[in-house]
């Protein structure tokens, strides 16, 4: 005669479970009522359990004890799905860096320059919208504040194919 | 060795696992956490070990080892490993015996599931009877019930979290 346990019964196991103290026979009780029925949101979890422990799985990742376990999960999580995302980035931002600094360097050269500053501004801020997002931009004015530093001895054929050249391989 | 070997040392190797653990400055409840972790794993690996005096010095390492581990989850890293030596044996040949054993050791437990990790398996898997995880660990039957308590909540800790994200 098989017995058909009702909810209350087994939420009594259920928590003589928790509390370490079913005889074997109850968790088999158990394991077969998860296994034949749908469970409730609150039960989800044991129907879950159990499941593990069918499959043989009982292994608990090791945690460390004193810390935040969200932490735990998100740093394991960020490195690997960024990382090639930020090598790539960088490579972009960096020769969209130099590429706009060229480009401003050239303008600078540029004998009509004086009379043509308002121009340029305006051609190196559309140059700066059209390629960077706001992350990047502090980035262009910290290169291109060391760029005006550096020697500037481009010619105007030089630095356009350096420009170019940059721009090709990464993008 | 077998099961019945193992359980007729157990209550002497937990004894000198607390005993290691408490020298090591660790209040009786943190020793009796050690104890456990070093029972469980040395049952791990007790097919692995071939007599009472290979036991018993895999006990002694083992527990030495978890005092560290413990310690340093919790403080800064230190250098303690020198502030205590693996083993009390004096002559060289014993020490390089005992830095063998250590070596092996620590290549195992590396390997080896968590304490909850462990005990779960001695019961879910292995369908022990709660007595005979008592007289295999050396412990009392309401310690078995601590133990399972702790592992099962874990894992519905465990489980309720993986399925929030």
């Amino acid at each position: 005669m098989k017995h058909q346990y009702d909810k209350q019964e087994i939420a009594q196991l259920i928590d003589k479970f928790m509390a370490g103290i079913t005889s074997i026979a109850e968790e088999d009780v158990l394991a077969q009522y998860f296994r034949t029925h749908e469970v409730s949101e609150e039960w989800a979890v044991y129907k879950e359990m159990f499941a593990l422990f069918d499959n043989g799985e009982v292994d608990i990742e090791v945690e460390p004890t004193k810390q935040e376990d969200e932490v735990h999960t998100i740093k394991v999580e960020m490195p690997a799905t960024t990382k090639r995302k930020r090598t790539r980035m960088v490579a972009l931002r960096w020769t969209t860096a130099v590429a706009a600094s060229l480009l401003l360097l050239l303008m600078l050269h540029n004998t009509n320059a004086n009379s043509n500053t308002e121009a340029v501004d305006r051609m190196v801020m559309v140059q700066q919208q059209r390629m960077l997002d706001e992350a990047d931009r502090s980035f262009l004015h910290t290169t291109i504040r060391c760029a005006m530093d550096i020697d500037e001895t481009f010619s105007l054929s030089e630095a356009q194919e350096e420009a170019d050249f940059q721009t090709n391989i990464y993008i | 060795m077998t099961q019945e070997e193992f359980t007729y040392m157990a209550s002497e190797i937990r004894a000198k696992a607390v005993s290691i653990a408490a020298k090591f400055g660790y209040s009786t409840d943190d020793s009796e956490d050690i104890a456990q972790d070093v029972m469980l794993r040395l049952w791990s690996l007790h097919e692995q070990l071939s007599d009472a005096t290979h036991l018993k010095a895999s006990a002694i390492i083992t527990a030495k080892r978890a005092c560290i581990d413990r310690w340093r989850t919790t403080h800064q890293y230190k250098e303690i490993d020198d502030a205590m030596p693996l083993t009390d044996e004096t002559t060289p040949h014993d020490q390089l015996e005992y830095a063998e054993l250590a070596q092996w050791l620590d290549k195992q437990i590396d390997s080896l599931p968590s304490t909850a990790g462990m005990i779960l398996r001695m019961r879910q898997l292995e369908r022990r009877e709660l007595n005979e995880i008592a007289d295999i660990l050396g412990i009392k039957q309401s310690s078995v019930s601590t133990l399972l308590t702790r592992a099962r909540s874990e894992l519905q800790n465990k489980l309720l979290r993986r399925n929030q994200l």
